[in-house]
C-alpha cells in the first residue's frame, strides 16, 4: 500500500488541481464579480424591475428612436440621476448620490461587461439589428421618460420588448439588485450568435 | 533532487502560478457629473489649433479621446491632422507636425516653476516665483538696468499682449530670436523692397522655378504649402496624376550639398559655398537691363564656372573645358527659363547662412524686383509671413554684449534656445550671467533653460486658449483640448457652458505666456486686467471681428493693408557687393551643417519619433553622422560606419560616417541639431578615418535596386499592363470575390518627394510603438510603412512601401493558424491575437513589409508615450506580427457611418482616408474602392503609368504605383 502512497498523492494532487480551477471558472462564469460600486445601493432592480423605467431613459445612447444611437451605450450622468433623486435624500444610497452632485464630481463606476481590447463592438449596430429582428421600435416613453402603461398598470409591449432585447446580452437586470455578467462574453459566444443571425464572421469585424 | 525537494518546489511552483491568476482592477466607466457639449460616447472629438513645431504655423484639427487619466476623464490628444482648407497648409501636416504630438506626452516635460540657488535645483509655487521676479525687477529700475524679453516667433494677440506688458513694465521687447526662420532674406526685403518681412511664395502661379539653398520641402518657410504649390504648378488638375509633358513648368535648384528639397528638382545646379553670390550676380547681368541693375559687378564666365558645376554623374570625366563649356551652356538654359512667363526664385537656407549669405540673399531679391515677381502676384507682401522683428546675427551680439557689460538686470527668454543655437563662440551663455536676474518661459529643460534662475513651465498649446498669425491677416484659433466646462444652472440642473467657456486645464502645473503676462500686469504693475488670457482673447477676437469666424471654421481671414514697397536701397546694397566674404572664395574642405526635414533646429532632437523615422536620403536612424561625398571617401578610404576624426578652428571631434552619393566633392555634412555650438559653415576642415568602425543604424539594405524594377527607370510605356493583371485570373487558387468594397491605392511617385510625412502620420495613427537605436542595428524596426531611396544614375528616387495587401498574398498561405487572410473588401488582413508568431508570413512576404514584435512593446517602461495611444487599434503584443492595414479602424469608422445610413462609402470620403494619403502634402497617396469606377483610384490605377512592384510574382497588390517621369530637357 505504502507503496503506491507517493503516486495516489501525485495524482490527487494534479487532480485536486484540474478540479479546483474547472470550479474556479465555473464559479468564475456564473457569479461574476462581486466588485464594489461607489453607491452600493444603487439598483437595477428598483429602476427597471419595479418602477418599469426603460433602459433608454437613462441610457441614451441605446435609445434607437431619437437619433442619439451611439456606438458606446455610455453611463447615465449625475445630471440625470437627479433629474429623479433631486429630492430624494431619504436613504445612506441618495445621500452619496447628493455628494457626488454637491462636489460636482464624476462617479467613477467599476466596469462589469468588458471586453478585451482587440474586439470592435459597435454597441449600436447590435441594438439595431436585434430590434429589427424582433419587429420593435424602442423606447415608447411617455414625455416623464416612463413607460407607458396601460389601464391595469402593465407596462406596454415596446418597453417589455426593450428590456427583453437588452436581455440578450446583459441578462434580466430586473431582477438585479446588482449588475452582474451572465453571459460569458467570450468569441465562441459572440461568433455562434453571428452565426444564428448571419451575421458577418469576417475577422476584421471584430477584431482590431 | 530528492522526493521531499521535488514536492516542496512543486508546491511554492503551483502557489506561485496561481498568485499569477488574480483578477487584475476592474476597468471604470465614468457617470459625468455633467457630460461636455457635444458628447458621444466612445466617440472621439475635434480641436482646432496651431501646430507650433516650426515658425509656419500650419493649422490643425486635434483628433482626441475621453480617456480615464490620473483619477478623471479628460480628454487626451490621440492625433493631429491638418486643418482642411486653412490658408497655410490645407488639411495636411510634415513629418515634424506629425511628429509634434509626442511632444505633450514626453515624461522631461518641465512640470512646475522651478528655482536654480547654487546649482541646486528646486520645485516653487507660482506666487514664490512671482514674488521673485517682482523683486528683481523693482531692483534692476533702481539700477537703472533693462528688462529684456526675448521670445521666439510671437505672433497674433500674444504679441499685442507683450507689447503692452512691456510698455506697462518698462521691459524691453528684443526681436524674436528664431533660427529656422530666413533672417537673411527677410533683411534682403528691407534692402531691396523696403518691406522688413518674408513673403509668402505663391509657387502654385509659378510657370519657372529656381530654388536657391532654400530647402522649400524640408524647413524653408512653409514647407506643406511649398510642397503642395508645387504639385500645383506641375499640373493643376486636383483629380488627375502629375503629367509633366505638356506643362512648361521646370524647377531648378542651386545648393553647395545634396538635399532632399534637391533630389526633388528636375536640374540641379551644384556650387561651391559662398558662389551663389556669384551665380545670382551673373544670372542679374544677362537677365536685367538698366542702369540701376548696372551696379552689380559683371562676374566673368571663368569665375562662375570656378564656383560652379553639375552634380557628378553630368560631368564625370569630362576634361576641365568641357566641364565649363557643358555648365555654361546649362546655365543658358536656366537663364532662358528665367526669361519665360512667370519664373520665380527663391533664395534661403544654406545658401543665405554661408560667408557672404545676405549678399546673395539680396542680389536674389534684385532678382525677384527685377522680374517684377512681387507685381504678377509670385510674392505676397500683402499677406506676407508675418515676420514684424526678427533677430539677426548682429542683434544677437548686441545682447550678449550688453549681458556681458551688466547693462541688462533681468533678462526673460521665452519658447527660444539661443545658448544651443547660436555658435559657442558667440559666448551667449557666459554672456547670461552678466544679469541679475535670468527668466527661461519653456516647456522642456533646453540648454537655456538650464543657465536660468528662474523656469517658468509653459502650458502645451493643447491645455491652453491662444491664436496664430501665421500670415498677416490669417488668424488661426488655438483652443484647450484640455478642458474644464464652466456650468451654469439652468432650471433644476447644471448645463455645460458653450465652447468660448471652457477653461484650460493643464495636465501639469503650468500655465499659458499669456497668463504669465497678465499676471506679471496684475502684480507687478498693478494693472486693472482680464482676469484670464481667455477672457482677454475673447476681448480682441470680438474687437477684430473676427470670433465668429474663429469658431465656425478656425481661422479668419481678413484683407491686411498692402505695404508700400519702397525704393531699393542701392547704398547698401554696393556696400554688400563690395564685402571681403562676397570676393572671397570659402577655402578647404567644408564642413556644412544642413538642416533635414527632421531637424529645422535643435527642438526637433527632443521628439523620439524623429529619430525612429529614417533621414529620407540616407535612411539613417538614431543619432548623428557625418555625409562624406564618395570622392573623398575614395581616397581617405572611408566607408559607411567609419569613425572619423574632424578637425577645424571652429569644431574637433569624431562621428560616424556615411557616404552621400550626389553630395559634391569638398563639402562634409552633417544635419543640423546634432553638432551644438558650431557655426552653419566651417572652412578648411581636415578628416581623417581613427580606424574604429561603429554601428550606425541604416534602415536601407541597398542603396541601389539591384536591378529588380521597383521604379522601373527606362519609362517603358506600361499602357494597360496593370489593367491585364487585374483582370486576368491566373492564379493557382479561385479568385477572390470582392463585394461591396475593394479597398485599394494609388501612389503618384512623380508627386512624391520622399518627404516622410506619411512615415510619422502611420505611426501616431497605428500605434507602432518606438523600438529605438538598439533593436534598429538588429534590423527590428516596426515601422508599417517606409520611404525607400533608390540611387540612380539621374538622381535619386523615393517610394513608398508598405503592405501592397495582395489579392494572392504570399503570406496567406504559409501561415499555420489563418492569422494571415483575405478579408471580402480585399485587405489582407492580420489578426493579431490569432498570430502565434512563427514569422513564415514575414519569410515569404516579397515586400519585406511585415514587423515582428520582439517585445511587450506596450508597457510604460517600453512606451513612455503609451498615454497617447489611439484607442482604436490595439498595441500588439510580443510574439505577433504585425503590418500596415490600410488602416482599417479609419475604414471601419466610414463604413459603418455609411452602412447606419443605408447608402456606400463615396469617393470623396474615402479618397484621403488613410493616415499617410491624409497627410501627404503633394497628394501623390490617394485610396479609396476601385469597384467603383467613378472613383480616383480606380482611374489611376489604370493609368498608363501604372505599375506595381515585382508584378512578374503575380501576387496582385493592391497597390499601383505611378513611376515617375522622365524629364525631358
Amino acid at each position: 500500500m505504502t507503496r503506491h502512497l507517493p503516486l495516489a498523492a501525485i495524482y490527487g494532487y494534479f487532480g485536486a488541481m484540474v478540479l479546483g480551477m474547472l470550479g474556479l471558472r465555473y464559479y468564475a462564469s456564473t457569479h461574476a464579480t462581486n466588485t464594489e460600486q461607489p453607491i452600493p445601493t444603487f439598483s437595477h432592480e428598483v429602476h427597471v424591475g419595479k418602477n418599469k423605467i426603460a433602459c433608454s431613459t437613462c441610457h441614451e445612447f441605446t435609445n434607437l428612436a431619437d437619433g442619439k444611437l451611439a456606438r458606446r451605450p455610455g453611463i447615465p450622468s449625475v445630471q440625470k440621476c437627479m433629474e429623479c433623486h433631486i429630492d430624494t435624500k431619504d436613504k445612506p444610497g441618495f445621500q452619496l448620490l447628493h455628494g457626488f452632485y454637491e462636489r460636482r464630481e464624476s462617479i467613477v463606476w467599476n466596469r462589469i461587461h468588458t471586453l478585451p481590447g482587440h474586439v470592435y463592438f459597435p454597441h449600436h449596430r447590435h441594438i439595431r439589428a436585434l430590434a429589427e429582428k424582433q419587429e420593435l421600435k424602442l423606447s415608447q416613453t411617455d414625455d416623464s421618460g416612463y413607460i407607458k402603461h396601460d389601464e391595469k398598470g402593465v407596462a406596454l409591449g415596446e418597453a417589455e420588448g426593450q428590456a427583453k432585447l437588452c436581455a440578450n446580452c446583459h441578462g434580466e437586470v430586473k431582477y438585479m439588485s446588482k449588475i452582474r455578467q451572465v453571459r460569458s462574453l467570450s468569441m465562441g459566444w459572440c461568433v455562434s450568435c453571428h452565426r444564428e443571425n448571419n451575421a458577418s464572421i469576417d475577422c476584421l469585424t471584430c477584431h482590431q | 533532487m530528492n522526493r521531499r525537494d521535488f514536492l516542496k518546489w512543486m508546491g511554492a511552483g503551483t502557489g506561485a502560478a496561481m498568485a499569477g491568476c488574480a483578477r487584475r482592477d476592474p476597468e471604470k466607466v465614468v457617470s459625468y457629473f455633467v457630460p461636455p457639449e457635444s458628447w458621444v460616447p466612445g466617440r472621439p472629438t475635434h480641436a482646432v489649433s496651431s501646430c507650433s513645431e516650426c515658425p509656419a504655423q500650419c493649422g490643425i484639427v486635434v483628433k482626441a479621446y475621453d480617456k480615464f487619466e490620473g483619477g478623471k476623464t479628460r480628454w487626451m490628444p490621440v492625433k493631429f491632422e491638418g486643418a482642411p482648407g486653412h490658408p497655410v497648409n490645407d488639411g495636411r501636416l510634415c513629418m515634424r507636425g506629425q511628429a509634434s504630438i509626442t511632444r505633450f506626452y514626453l515624461p522631461d516635460r518641465l512640470k512646475s516653476p522651478l528655482l536654480r540657488e547654487r546649482g541646486a535645483e528646486r520645485p516653487i509655487s507660482w506666487d514664490d516665483a512671482f514674488q521673485r521676479i517682482s523683486s528683481a525687477l523693482e531692483a534692476s529700475a533702481a539700477e537703472r538696468r533693462a528688462i529684456v524679453w526675448l521670445a521666439g516667433r510671437t505672433t497674433g494677440t500674444l504679441s499685442g499682449l507683450l507689447d503692452a506688458a512691456a510698455a506697462k513694465l518698462r521691459i524691453e521687447r528684443h526681436p524674436e530670436y528664431e533660427p529656422a526662420a530666413a533672417w537673411e532674406a527677410r533683411e534682403a526685403n528691407r534692402i531691396v523692397f523696403g518691406v522688413a518681412d518674408l513673403p509668402t511664395y505663391a509657387v502654385e502661379k509659378a510657370g519657372f522655378l529656381l530654388t536657391i539653398g532654400a530647402d522649400v520641402l524640408e524647413t524653408f518657410g512653409s514647407p506643406v504649402h511649398f510642397a503642395a504649390g508645387l504639385r500645383h504648378a506641375m499640373d493643376p488638375r486636383p483629380r488627375e496624376a502629375v503629367e509633366r509633358a505638356g506643362s512648361r513648368f521646370r524647377w531648378w535648384h542651386v545648393e553647395p550639398h545634396f538635399s532632399l528639397t534637391g533630389a526633388n528638382a528636375d536640374e540641379r545646379v551644384v556650387v561651391r559655398p559662398g558662389g551663389e553670390a556669384h551665380l545670382l550676380a551673373w544670372l542679374i547681368r544677362r537677365l536685367l537691363p538698366g542702369e540701376a541693375f548696372g551696379q552689380v559687378p559683371e562676374v566673368s564666365d571663368d569665375e562662375l564656372a570656378a564656383r560652379v558645376t553639375l552634380p557628378a554623374g553630368q560631368v564625370e570625366g569630362l576634361a576641365e573645358t568641357d566641364r565649363k563649356r557643358l555648365v555654361l551652356r546649362k546655365l543658358g538654359e536656366l537663364v532662358e527659363g528665367l526669361r519665360g512667363e512667370n519664373a520665380m526664385v527663391v533664395a534661403g537656407g544654406v545658401s543665405t547662412q554661408s560667408p557672404g549669405g545676405l549678399t546673395a540673399a539680396t542680389l536674389a531679391a534684385l532678382l525677384q524686383r527685377g522680374l517684377r515677381m512681387a507685381e504678377k502676384g509670385l510674392l505676397d507682401f500683402r499677406r506676407s509671413q508675418n515676420f514684424p522683428s526678427l533677430a539677426g546675427p548682429a542683434e544677437m551680439k548686441k545682447l550678449a554684449d550688453r549681458l556681458k557689460g551688466g547693462e541688462v538686470g533681468v533678462l526673460f527668454v521665452s519658447r527660444a534656445n539661443p545658448v544651443a543655437n547660436l555658435p559657442a563662440a558667440a559666448g551667449f551663455r557666459e554672456a547670461l550671467a552678466g544679469a541679475r536676474l535670468r527668466v527661461a518661459l519653456a516647456d522642456f529643460p533646453d540648454e537655456t533653460a538650464k543657465e536660468c534662475d528662474l523656469v517658468l513651465p509653459l502650458s502645451s498649446p493643447l491645455e491652453s486658449w491662444g491664436d496664430a498669425e501665421p500670415r498677416r491677416g490669417t488668424w488661426t484659433l488655438i483652443e484647450p483640448v484640455l478642458y474644464d466646462s464652466t456650468l451654469v444652472q439652468e432650471g433644476k440642473g447644471w448645463k455645460a457652458k458653450g465652447r468660448e467657456h471652457r477653461v484650460a486645464s493643464p495636465l501639469h502645473d503650468t500655465r499659458s505666456e499669456g497668463d504669465i503676462l497678465l499676471d506679471l500686469l496684475r502684480r507687478v504693475a498693478h494693472e486693472k486686467v482680464a482676469a484670464s488670457y481667455r477672457d482677454h482673447l475673447l476681448a480682441e477676437w470680438t474687437r477684430r471681428g473676427i470670433k465668429a469666424d474663429l469658431f465656425a471654421a478656425g481661422f479668419a481671414v481678413r484683407d491686411p493693408e498692402s505695404p508700400k514697397i519702397g525704393e531699393t536701397d542701392w547704398a547698401v546694397v554696393r556696400e554688400q557687393l563690395r564685402t571681403e566674404a562676397f570676393r572671397r572664395k570659402v577655402e578647404g574642405l567644408v564642413l556644412l551643417q544642413a538642416p533635414t526635414v527632421r531637424a529645422a533646429d535643435p527642438r526637433a532632437a527632443r521628439l523620439p519619433l524623429l529619430s525612429e523615422i529614417p533621414d529620407p536620403l540616407t535612411t539613417i536612424t538614431w543619432g548623428g553622422w557625418v555625409s562624406v561625398p564618395p570622392e573623398l571617401a575614395k581616397k581617405e578610404g572611408i566607408g559607411d560606419g567609419d569613425e572619423v576624426r574632424i578637425e577645424s578652428s571652429a569644431w574637433t571631434g569624431t562621428m560616424p560616417a556615411k557616404i552621400q552619393q550626389g553630395l559634391p566633392d569638398g563639402i562634409l555634412v552633417v544635419a543640423r541639431g546634432i553638432l551644438a555650438g558650431v557655426p552653419a559653415l566651417v572652412e578648411n576642415v581636415a578628416v581623417r578615418k581613427t580606424g574604429r568602425k561603429l554601428e550606425i543604424p541604416i534602415l536601407s539594405g541597398s542603396e541601389s535596386q539591384q536591378g529588380r524594377g521597383i521604379i522601373p527607370m527606362d519609362a517603358r510605356p506600361h499602357g494597360g499592363h496593370a489593367k491585364k493583371a487585374e483582370d486576368e485570373d491566373n492564379g493557382l487558387y479561385p479568385a477572390h470575390k470582392h463585394h461591396p468594397y475593394r479597398w485599394a491605392m494609388a501612389i503618384d511617385l512623380e508627386a512624391c518627394t520622399g518627404c516622410g510625412a506619411c512615415v510619422a502620420a502611420c505611426t501616431v495613427e497605428n500605434n507602432v510603438p518606438i523600438v529605438g537605436a538598439e533593436d534598429h542595428l538588429r534590423g527590428r524596426e516596426m515601422s508599417w510603412l517606409r520611404i525607400e531611396p533608390f540611387y540612380e544614375k539621374r538622381g535619386v528616387e523615393f517610394i513608398p512601401m508598405l503592405c501592397q495587401h495582395c489579392d494572392n498574398g504570399p503570406c496567406e498561405p504559409v501561415c499555420p493558424v489563418f492569422a494571415a487572410y483575405h478579408t471580402p473588401d480585399g485587405l489582407n488582413g492580420q489578426v493579431y491575437n490569432r498570430c502565434v508568431g512563427t514569422r513564415y508570413c514575414s519569410n515569404n512576404c516579397p515586400y519585406k513589409v511585415r514587423r515582428f514584435n520582439w517585445w511587450e512593446n506596450g508597457t510604460p517602461e517600453r512606451q513612455p508615450l503609451g498615454k497617447m495611444h489611439n484607442p482604436e487599434l490595439t498595441v500588439r503584443p510580443r510574439g505577433v506580427m504585425e503590418k500596415c492595414t490600410f488602416c482599417v479602424q479609419r475604414i471601419r469608422d466610414v463604413r459603418d457611418r455609411a452602412k447606419d445610413e443605408g447608402r456606400l462609402v463615396k469617393d470623396g470620403e474615402a479618397e484621403r482616408l488613410t493616415a499617410c494619403a491624409q497627410t501627404c502634402p503633394t497628394r501623390a497617396i490617394v485610396f479609396g474602392n476601385i469597384l467603383d469606377e467613378e472613383s480616383l483610384v480606380y482611374k489611376l490605377s489604370r493609368h498608363e503609368r501604372g505599375y506595381k512592384v515585382f508584378e512578374e510574382l503575380n501576387a496582385r497588390p493592391a497597390v499601383t504605383y505611378l513611376h515617375p517621369v522622365e524629364p525631358t530637357s
